[in-house]
């Protein structure tokens, strides 16, 4: 929809401090946060993560310090300028109750002077784009949609302009569980096609490892703990706050932002389905294992089991014997979806398929050893 | 009038719109339903009674008209320059930077109300000896009727989310649009309520001009007093609440259809 993406932002020793409070709420911060990726701030209340943001877009104005949006000292321009350019998303999408939601998301476009064709056709594609149908819903009142439909309309008002840079403030925080793990959804698959540079503050560690590229856990007055992939996070957290802040299962949710094409998969032995059965029951004596994948000839999918028991005195092709692969799993998946397939299967082991082709194998093995690896490269790093 | 000035102080106190503005439309009939019949009971009143020659020169639809026309001057007059004063000032108390003295801007303002009517119109006619009569009793009822309109567009602006506020901002509205586009029209029913206050208070307080001689209505009711005239007193009395009454509906009105739609 846009080829803008986003741009690169670099905060340089920022500090807040207010007059009559002895420590700076936001205490010389220095990170850079990547073009395109997705930031989230995530912290107890009173880190500072808010004002942290409301830092980037001059909502707040620094102490001391530099924000860099795109190289460009955003201190050096007008706020109000600055702010049409950079998308702002608060709590329950902070929309106009006197406004239509055409109206609310039309606001900086109007600013800005777009004609009022273009405002219209801007308007119905975003509303289309955050899955609102634009004849039913552009012209009602905020009021009249429920939490989820107004936290969509307060990220397309957001994007209006297409600005490079999103700014969301908890923004999912009073929608109810269900609505906001669809609204996180949404809001991956539309990053997918925007590629925005997006900080996202949140006091919910679950959410941040599902919608961060990058997580940085900040503590009082804004002081960074740690700044990282969330996987990273999750199998180092740098000290006891970062843990205490990952919670009891961090494991399981280090297998939830894993994926299976990132680790060290199983081999088996792979037959083709004309391959004669005694000949198969060989090679696995051989290798001292219990398990042959029969692959499809021409797309080398799996298509069977066969086990060594089962062959033994058997001739003929070997697609005569074992049983049909019914669960697969693709190298997108998480491990925790990778565990469901394995413990959800009669089978030790499920099939990794990466484009209709056979890559490997996942037991419960690979998944424990992928974890182990997973930490021992952190703990190095 | 004492009744109409009572009944207006009442509503002043009500900072909340009142309910009249929501919900069917049907009582918006019952005020001008109230003035008519009172319109048309003092016509047969008037008649019933068989006024005596003189009663009849003050009862006399040119006098009368003249009179009116004082009052309702009166009325507009001050209610312009309230509104002119009350609407900014409260849209500046509003401001942050102004916590310091909004105590004091508010205080002075109770006082003016808190006063009783007459006191502040005759203490302004005796320390103000040479200002015209009429000047004089504008400002008295400016005084008076000033708090409402203030207080409301304060209170008014106070109640609007501030997260709301921020969002505008955060987007890149600039103060002054903010202010035009999301606060005021979403203060717009308490400002109104505290409106509507304003000019009720004005059309039943200009009754008390004519004690300093600055015309009105209240003529009648004084002249009734002094010279015994009850068909008069009467009539001025019923013709000031009709009045009231009158732009107390029209306040109604604007509550109800000048309200922000959505909200």
């Amino acid at each position: 929809m846009s080829d803008v993406g986003g741009v690169q932002i670099d905060l340089r020793n920022l500090t807040k401090r207010y007059p009559g409070q002895k420590k700076p709420a936001v205490d010389d911060v220095t990170m850079t946060i990547n073009a395109g990726e997705i930031v989230v701030f995530v912290g107890p209340s009173g880190s500072g993560k808010t004002t942290t943001m409301k830092l980037i877009n001059r909502l707040i104005e620094p102490t001391s310090g530099e924000i860099l949006i795109n190289g460009e000292d955003a201190r050096r321009k007008k706020a109000d300028d600055l702010r049409r350019h950079i998308g702002y998303v608060i709590q329950a999408g902070g929309l106009f109750p006197h406004m239509t939601v055409a109206d609310n998301i039309a606001i900086v476009p109007k600013i800005l002077k777009w004609d009022k064709k273009r405002i219209a056709a801007r308007v119905d594609e975003l509303l289309a784009m955050v899955g609102l149908e634009p004849a039913v819903y552009a012209q009602r009142y905020p009021r009249q949609l429920s939490g989820g439909q107004q936290q969509r309309v307060g990220v397309a008002r957001a994007l209006a302009a297409d600005p490079p840079v999103l700014l969301m403030d908890e923004p999912f925080g009073a929608v109810d569980p269900i609505t906001r793990a669809k609204l996180q959804d949404e809001l991956l698959s539309l990053q997918d096609e925007l590629s925005k540079t997006i900080v996202f503050v949140t006091h919910d560690f679950d959410e941040a490892v599902k919608i961060g590229d990058r997580i940085a856990v900040l503590a009082e007055g804004s002081r960074i703990v740690q700044y990282a992939e969330p996987a990273e996070i999750l199998a180092n957290p740098a000290d006891d706050f970062v843990r205490g802040f990952i919670g009891e299962n961090g494991a399981m949710k280090l297998l939830n932002v894993t994926r299976v094409a990132d680790i060290d998969l199983d081999e088996a032995l792979t037959v083709d389905p004309e391959a004669d059965a005694a000949e198969v029951h060989r090679a696995l004596a051989d290798r001292d294992e219990h398990w042959a994948v029969v692959l499809d000839r021409t797309a080398g999918r799996p298509v069977r089991w066969v086990n060594r028991e089962e062959l033994a005195d058997a001739s003929g092709p070997v697609e005569g014997f074992g049983g049909p692969v019914d669960v697969t799993i693709s190298g997108r998946s998480t491990l925790q979806e990778a565990l469901e397939a394995l413990l959800r299967s009669d089978a030790e082991l499920v099939p990794v398929v990466v484009k209709r082709r056979y890559r490997g194998l996942v037991t419960l093995n690979t998944v424990q050893q992928a974890i182990a690896t997973l930490r021992e490269r952190a703990r190095k790093s | 009038m004492t009744v109409t000035t009572e009944a207006a102080v009442e509503v002043a106190t009500d900072v909340a719109p009142s309910p009249s503005a929501t919900g069917s439309a049907w009582h918006l009939l019952i005020t001008p339903a109230i003035i008519v019949a009172a319109g048309i009971a003092l016509f047969v009143g008037v008649r019933a009674a068989e006024p005596n020659e003189s009663e009849l020169r003050s009862l006399e639809a040119s006098f009368v008209l003249r009179l009116l026309g004082q009052h309702i001057s009166l009325a507009a007059v001050s209610s312009v320059i309230v509104l002119a004063v009350a609407i900014p000032v409260g849209i500046a108390l509003s401001r942050k930077g102004a916590r310091l003295v909004t105590p004091a801007i508010l205080g002075i303002a109770n006082i003016g109300q808190g006063a009783p009517a007459i006191g502040v119109i005759v203490i302004l006619a005796v320390i103000l000896p040479t200002a015209a009569p009429f000047w004089v009793a504008i400002l008295a009822l400016s005084l008076y009727s000033v708090l409402p309109a203030l207080r409301n567009t304060m209170v008014g602006l106070q109640q609007v989310d501030p997260a709301l506020v921020e969002a505008g901002r955060g987007i890149g509205m600039s103060a002054t649009r903010t202010l035009l586009t999301v606060e005021l029209p979403l203060a717009a029913p308490i400002m109104l309520a505290g409106i509507r206050t304003t000019l009720v208070l004005n059309v039943g307080v200009a009754a008390l001009a004519a004690f300093i001689g600055a015309g009105g209505l209240g003529e009648m009711i004084a002249a009734g007093v002094k010279l015994q005239q009850n068909v008069v007193l009467i009539t001025g009395s019923v013709l000031i609440a009709m009045l009231a009454l009158g732009i107390d509906w029209l306040g109604a009105l604007a509550e109800r259809y000048l309200r922000p739609k959505g909200v």
